[in-house]
């Protein structure tokens, strides 16, 4: 009988030594962060970890608030474009009846918020690093390009809603250890725009002196790029500081960028990553990289987003600016399946910038170019009193397109041919909205917009309504956030 | 031979000497009982029947005790009689009943927990799925729901309450001494009997996964001695209850006027009835072939069984092929060799629901699709008609047939165990159990039918993963007694346990113009990954019992548990419990009436950590595939969870007490609980600020209770030819939120149409009720909704927002009524759910009018400037969804009352039984759902689109309706 007692014994005995190493998993499909036992465990242990995290930062530019709500929020949220389709939540963007909890507006705020952690992680680790694998001069591109991302994100966020929390740390852990350390990134209060301000430009300054000048393509932090978004943030920022969009501006211009001989060979997709391109998106298509937010906006299997507005077509007519409206709209027969009230059904008009939207979804996306930033030169010399200096970049972009000289011969009345210029130039791109914005002039503009048969619209743009809501859902977790007047 | 007649006539005269009675002892049908127990009372005389059931006893006076498991014990007096024939009726309880516990089996009498058993009778002759549909109604305490009505779809099954957010409120199935947490395999034929182990004293010798309770489910087996051959079938029918009417294509334009003026084509005038091209028959059957028997020395179990169920919105089906073996050999007089095998194979199709019509959801698309619409282009493209209006929002038609989708799993569940007894009341099991799961997913969407396969030219997926676990369980037992007054028993185990899950997928994309090829090969674009998940836990248990004659009754365990998915991995989980058998005491002797009475009270603590991610604990990095680099530098990564370095057991303290009693000779049984459960260290979801790039983290973050009280009642009303029997059941729980770390509220529950969450978890609020604003009513000016001014600061903002509904039953209740008369069997089986609500979403989308969706009739009555009295509001477009906010507009009684089902049997009569060589016949016919009585609007109140979701509970949101089913069945014994 002992010897039974023995065997039983002996089970026991087995399966509990065997018990600790049996409790002891660790993930086989992801990687582990940082050890947790180790206070000084690090964050990247080598080059390639650093590498693949900005991979994953850069990621972001293709997530869906850039490839489709970065364009209503700056196409349908102005006189550009109608809202299209059939969605609601497009709807309150068009017409200014955003609430707080639009389902674009959360969204939007947790996109923005992603690729800033993403960025902070490798902006607050990168100098730990000690593979000797990574030069410090690739560490510093890297700690560059990271920081020109943060400012890109922040620079959306900030015109978005105005205050906005800033978070510049990040949290790899949540315990209640360190529950109080970092309870005001879990918690956040925001910050004022001005703070925000001032945080996108040390960023890009910080970033300026890193990052390369030339990249592999378009799709990355370069001098130019970081040029142009400060060029972009000076003319945003309250007050404006013309000087500094004048001296980046120039720092773009001469940085080896050229205008296109011909406007629709930016969107014909012959040449990607052209010599007028300072930021562009690369998609190489398929299903871990392909852009389908164009088939939002093209295509006539359902009515698509982003409808071209009457008032933009009456304003290329004006000017009698077909190039330009040719390569940015195009009309075609929908009858037998929709119809719109402000088009007749064989003559309705899509976005035409885009033009890969039935394929292998390749299509780039051009962010900032250099017409854009050649006009906001010409706003900041007309803002610093040298109209016939802004006349001339103004002409050089209508040259372009076959179109007689400006007539403006004064300030005021070159900052209305500058607005018009931008408007026809940098149609859906993602632009008009802000650009109305920063300059004041949306509730005018914009309450003035005019329909099908010339009559307004019937926009309602208020005060409150240049900025969003912050989303309820926000408020409802975080009581440190505060919502915007008017929500 | 003259010397044995001479003897036999001796015996005979010695015993007609004495005075004896002789007879035969029946069932009610007439059937002999064999080795039923006939006693003189208050002597030692007694006997036990034949083959035949006779038996013989040598007394002419006194009182004979006729005794037999599972029959009313009965008491007839003596009168000089010489013959005897007792009937003996069918008992709810018995004495000697013994019920399976956690590692053993206890008599009934002597527990001191709450444990409810749910037998073969709850099964037999209704057509279902799982078993865990066998437990709806049956089981006071366990409140199960079947969160849609599509086949092979999950129950929610709730022991006394949700306990945890996040970890898991499913019960652990423990099946032939197998864990699982997934029973859709088990065939709920081969059930004998199931213990629902409801307590933590019961439960807690399972510790580390029994805060949700433990049902032990145990298989037939075979009878030594007796071959029985059963075949059993069934075939069915099942139609939807009701139908929601929707706009015609004439009230459909004039109300797209009002939203949208100018958007429909004007020769759009078809018309299309969307949930008549949906909702069909649905079918069941089954079809089963058992053989049992064996000898003293080997036993068997062999059933093959297939089981085919299709949906009433096509293509979801459900059918199943499974193979079950259980052996039972006697090797040696000491050693005890168990098998049991379960194979099966089955296959699942998938009716997407639970979705908004432009994302995939049928149920909503065939109320929200515009009725001008055709099922096919009239081009004859062979192509859906699609919806203009909004992105991939096909026709239901598309939804359900566009894409070729199908899940298979084959898996083996089985285990073997060798059981020593080493010397009398001292044995040692060891029990090495597997589950082994393949699944495969495949999905073919062809490049031309479909506005999403002609964009993508066409899209393939394939998902295969396996899933393997095994167990080791080892398990000492010591059984005894010191003078047949103190009885007691030890065990003592230990456990281990390990999981791992491989996964491959692939995604392809640009398919050749052949729609016979379905395969990934000829897919153009690919992409894929696999990924590998394990867990394992370790475990040490004792467990001490003891009883003082069957009078006071004691019981202890103590279990320790260590999981690999916490940073603190080891919990130890104990419990106690005591029972007073007052009806065993000398007073109560003469208590005639009193059968059985007993007081129980139990206390114990259970783990759980069932449902969080088996990396809860670590920070992760997951990688993203980037264009390649020159040179190589891998994918892109990010962070995407959070590690939690405190991570640790969620832990549910229960205290129960209980009182069993039984009166006339077992013909009244009642059975009343009273619990409270109270779980500390809620694991939880935490929701974090969206200004951070992850979310969420998993942590312990609170503290939830549960009380309640259940009351269960059995009674033999009448017996004899005509016999009547009455099983109710009814459980009260409250749930409630105590505490709640990091943030004082969470949101869940997030509807589509509208982007707000209607769940809100909160101190002091049980899990599950609705939040948002008040409605009252519409404006006579504007037609519009107004909400109250809940937090009275004159404006309408968030902070109107409160508690606007309940998604918890006050009770949850069962009735069954069986009446047999001669050889028919008549079962109605009641079964409901008392004060609670349901949040509509459906009526968001069908009543909301803000968009091109078609809306239901009710918006006939819409606000107009010439229809101000009304309380619908008026139909307005360009993005204004002011009235369809969650609110109390969209709150419903969700109460029902449900004739869960029906079944009339006939039983087939001995004579015609021989003459056909059978020795079983009987058909029956049964109805389920047939009637349900309720308020509520939807297609039916047992609904929740959030399945087994602890925090949402009760949502509609086009949820699969649940279907009325008749069936025709037949079981042959041969």
């Amino acid at each position: 009988m002992k010897k039974y007692i023995y065997f039983l014994s002996s089970l026991l005995f087995i399966s509990m030594i065997a018990c600790d190493d049996f409790l002891e998993l660790e993930p086989h499909s992801q990687s582990v962060v940082v050890d947790n036992t180790a206070g000084d465990s690090l964050y990247f242990n080598s080059a390639s970890e650093l590498e693949a995290a900005l991979g994953g930062a850069y990621g972001d530019f293709k997530n869906e608030y850039f490839q489709l709500d970065y364009y209503v929020n700056g196409d349908a949220q102005s006189d550009d474009a109608y809202a299209g389709g059939d969605n609601p939540d497009n709807f309150q963007i068009d017409d200014y009846m955003l609430d707080a909890v639009n389902r674009n507006v959360s969204r939007d705020w947790a996109y923005l918020y992603s690729a800033i952690g993403k960025v902070n992680n490798i902006i607050n680790n990168a100098d730990d690093v000690t593979d000797p694998a990574l030069t410090d001069s690739r560490k510093q591109e890297i700690i560059g390009e990271a920081a020109f991302i943060r400012a890109f994100m922040y620079f959306q966020l900030v015109q978005l809603w105005g205050d906005v929390p800033l978070q510049l740390l990040e949290v790899t852990s949540i315990s209640a250890d360190k529950l109080e350390e970092i309870y005001a990134q879990i918690f956040p209060a925001r910050a004022s725009a001005a703070e925000v301000y001032a945080q996108i430009i040390s960023d890009l300054e910080t970033a300026l002196t890193r990052v390369r000048t030339t990249a592999p393509h378009k799709g990355f932090a370069t001098t130019g790029a970081v040029n142009a978004l400060l060029a972009k943030v000076y003319a945003t920022r309250e007050p404006h500081d013309w000087a500094k969009v004048s001296q980046y501006a120039d720092a773009v211009i001469g940085g080896g960028y050229s205008l296109l001989p011909e406007y629709d060979q930016l969107w014909d997709n012959a040449v990607e990553n052209s010599a007028e391109s300072i930021f562009e998106i690369n998609y190489e298509g398929g299903p871990s990289d392909g852009n389908w937010g164009v088939t939002i906006f093209r295509g006539k299997d359902w009515k698509k987003f982003n409808l071209p507005a009457n008032d933009l077509i009456a304003a290329f007519t004006a000017e009698n600016d077909n190039i330009r409206k040719n390569a940015s709209i195009i009309f075609e027969d929908v009858s037998g399946l929709w119809s719109d009230a402000r088009y007749p059904q064989n003559a309705y008009p899509f976005i035409n910038k885009w033009r890969n939207f039935g394929g292998d979804g390749a299509q780039n996306y051009i962010f900032i170019r250099l017409a854009d930033i050649l006009l906001l030169k010409a706003e900041a010399l007309n803002e610093l009193g040298d109209a016939n200096g802004a006349a001339a970049i103004v002409n050089q972009i209508r040259d372009r397109v076959n179109l007689a000289p400006t007539s403006a011969n004064n300030q005021s009345i070159m900052r209305l041919a500058i607005e018009k210029e931008r408007r026809l130039e940098l149609a859906f791109e993602g632009i008009r909205w802000f650009d109305l914005k920063r300059t004041g002039r949306a509730i005018d503009v914009v309450n003035q917009a005019k329909g099908p048969d010339g009559n307004l619209v019937g926009y309602m743009l208020t005060e409150p309504h240049l900025l969003w809501p912050v989303p309820q859902a926000e408020l409802d977790k975080n009581a440190n956030l505060t919502q915007n007047p008017g929500y | 031979m003259v010397k044995i007649i001479s003897t036999l006539v001796f015996l005979f005269i010695t015993v007609c000497s004495y005075s004896q009675v002789s007879g035969r002892i029946t069932d009610s049908k007439g059937e002999p009982l064999i080795g039923a127990v006939v006693r003189l009372k208050d002597t030692d005389v007694a006997t036990l029947t034949d083959i035949d059931g006779h038996y013989t006893v040598g007394a002419n006076e006194g009182t004979l005790v006729v005794s037999y498991t599972g029959f009313i014990q009965k008491e007839i007096p003596l009168t000089g009689q010489t013959t005897l024939d007792i009937v003996m009726e069918d008992a709810l309880y018995n004495l000697n009943d013994v019920v399976v516990i956690g590692y053993g089996v206890q008599k009934k009498t002597e527990l001191t927990s709450a444990v409810v058993v749910v037998g073969e009778e709850s099964i037999r002759n209704r057509p279902m799925v799982s078993a865990a549909e066998a437990l709806q109604g049956k089981a006071a305490g366990v409140q199960v729901t079947q969160p849609s009505g599509k086949p092979g779809n999950d129950f929610a099954v709730r022991i006394r309450g949700t306990t945890s957010v996040l970890a898991g409120n499913e019960p652990l199935y423990v099946v032939d001494g197998v864990p699982t947490t997934d029973i859709r395999g088990l065939n709920p034929n081969d059930i004998a009997t199931m213990s629902v182990l409801k307590d933590a004293s019961s439960a807690s010798i399972y510790g580390a996964r029994a805060a949700n309770g433990v049902v032990l489910i145990t298989t037939k087996r075979g009878i030594a001695g007796k071959s029985v051959i059963e075949l059993n079938a069934y075939y069915g029918v099942s139609d939807i209850r009701k139908t929601i009417q929707t706009l015609s294509t004439k009230q459909y334009r004039d109300l797209i006027d009002e939203i949208i003026p100018g958007a429909l084509d004007p020769a759009a005038t078809g018309y299309t009835d969307w949930q008549d091209e949906t909702f069909g028959y649905g079918t069941n059957q089954s079809y089963q072939l058992s053989f049992r028997g064996g000898t003293d020395v080997t036993r068997y179990l062999i059933s093959g069984n297939y089981l085919n169920q299709t949906g009433i919105a096509k293509p979801a089906s459900f059918d199943r092929y499974s193979v079950r073996l259980n052996l039972d050999n006697k090797a040696t007089e000491w050693l005890n060799i168990g098998v049991n095998l379960n194979m099966l194979r089955s296959r699942t199709k998938d009716t997407p629901d639970n979705a908004s019509s432009g994302r995939g959801g049928v149920i909503m698309s065939a109320l929200n699709t515009p009725p001008f619409l055709h099922v096919f282009k009239t081009d004859g493209s062979g192509q859906y008609d699609p919806n203009p209006f909004q992105p991939s929002w096909e026709n239901p038609i598309a939804y359900m047939f566009g894409a070729d989708q199908e899940a298979s799993d084959t898996r083996v569940i089985g285990n073997v165990s060798g059981e020593v007894s080493v010397f009398k009341g001292f044995s040692l099991k060891t029990n090495f159990g597997v589950d082994h799961n393949n699944h495969q997913w495949d999905y073919y969407l062809d490049p031309f039918k479909t506005t999403f396969g002609r964009n993508n030219n066409g899209i393939g997926q394939a998902d295969k993963s396996t899933s393997s676990i095994w167990l080791w369980e080892n398990t000492a037992h010591y059984n005894s007694e010191i003078n047949d007054v103190h009885h007691f028993s030890i065990l003592a185990g230990s456990s281990i346990q390990k999981s791992k899950w491989s996964q491959s997928f692939l995604y392809g994309t640009d398919y050749p113009d052949d729609i016979a090829v379905h395969t990934l090969n000829a897919a153009n674009v690919i992409t894929g990954s696999t990924d590998v998940q394990e867990w394992s836990l370790a475990s040490f248990f004792g467990r001490v019992t003891y009883d003082y004659k069957s009078k006071y009754l004691l019981a202890a365990s103590v279990r320790r548990d260590g999981s690999s998915k916490l940073a603190n991995p080891w919990g130890t989980m104990p419990s106690v419990s005591a029972g007073w058998r007052i009806s065993a005491e000398p007073f109560m002797q003469n208590m005639n009436a009193i059968y059985d009475l007993k007081l129980r009270a139990g206390w114990g603590k259970n783990g759980n950590q069932e449902g969080i991610p088996n990396y809860a604990q670590y920070g992760l990095v997951s990688y993203y595939r980037r264009s390649p680099t020159n040179p190589l530098s891998g994918p892109s990564s990010a962070q995407v969870t959070y590690g939690n370095p405190d991570l640790r057991w969620e832990t549910t303290t229960q205290s129960n007490i209980g009182i069993d009693l039984s009166l006339f000779g077992g013909r009244l049984n009642l059975i009343a609980d009273a619990y409270v459960k109270k779980t500390d260290d809620v694991l939880l979801n935490v929701q974090l600020s969206n200004s951070l790039p992850i979310s969420t983290i998993q942590t312990n973050a609170g503290k939830i209770e549960n009380k309640g009280f259940e009351f269960s009642l059995g009674s033999v009303n009448t017996t004899g030819t005509f016999s009547w029997s009455t099983d109710a059941n009814i459980s009260f729980n409250k749930n409630k939120v105590i505490e709640l770390d990091f943030t004082e509220v969470y949101f869940f529950g997030r509807i589509y149409s509208n982007n707000q969450d209607v769940s809100i978890v909160r101190e002091g609020l049980p899990l599950g009720v609705f939040y948002g604003y008040i409605s009252e009513g519409v404006d006579p000016e504007t037609g519009d909704i107004v909400y109250k001014d809940f937090n009275e600061n004159g404006i309408f903002d968030p902070g109107d927002r409160t508690i606007i509904g309940d998604g918890n039953p006050d009770f949850t209740y069962g009735l069954t009524n069986t009446f047999s008369w001669k050889n028919f069997e008549l079962n109605l089986f009641l079964q409901g759910s008392q004060g609670n609500e349901i949040f509509n979403a459906t009526r968001i989308d069908l009543e909301g009018m803000f968009d091109s969706k078609n809306q239901s009739v009710v918006v006939l009555d819409r606000w107009t400037p010439d229809n101000r009295d009304t309380e619908i509001p008026r139909a307005i477009g360009g993005g204004n969804v002011k009235n369809v906010l969650n609110s109390s507009r969209f709150v419903e009684d969700g109460s029902y009352l449900r004739l869960k089902s029906v079944t009339l049997a006939y039983s087939i009569g001995n004579r015609i039984l021989d003459r056909l060589n059978l020795q079983k016949l009987s058909v029956y016919v049964t109805g389920q759902n047939l009637l349900t009585f309720t308020g509520y609007s939807g297609f039916d109140p047992e609904v929740n689109a959030f399945g087994r979701s602890a925090t949402e509970l009760g949502i509609d949101y086009g949820t699969y309706p649940q279907s009325r089913t008749v069936t025709f069945g037949v079981n042959v014994e041969f």
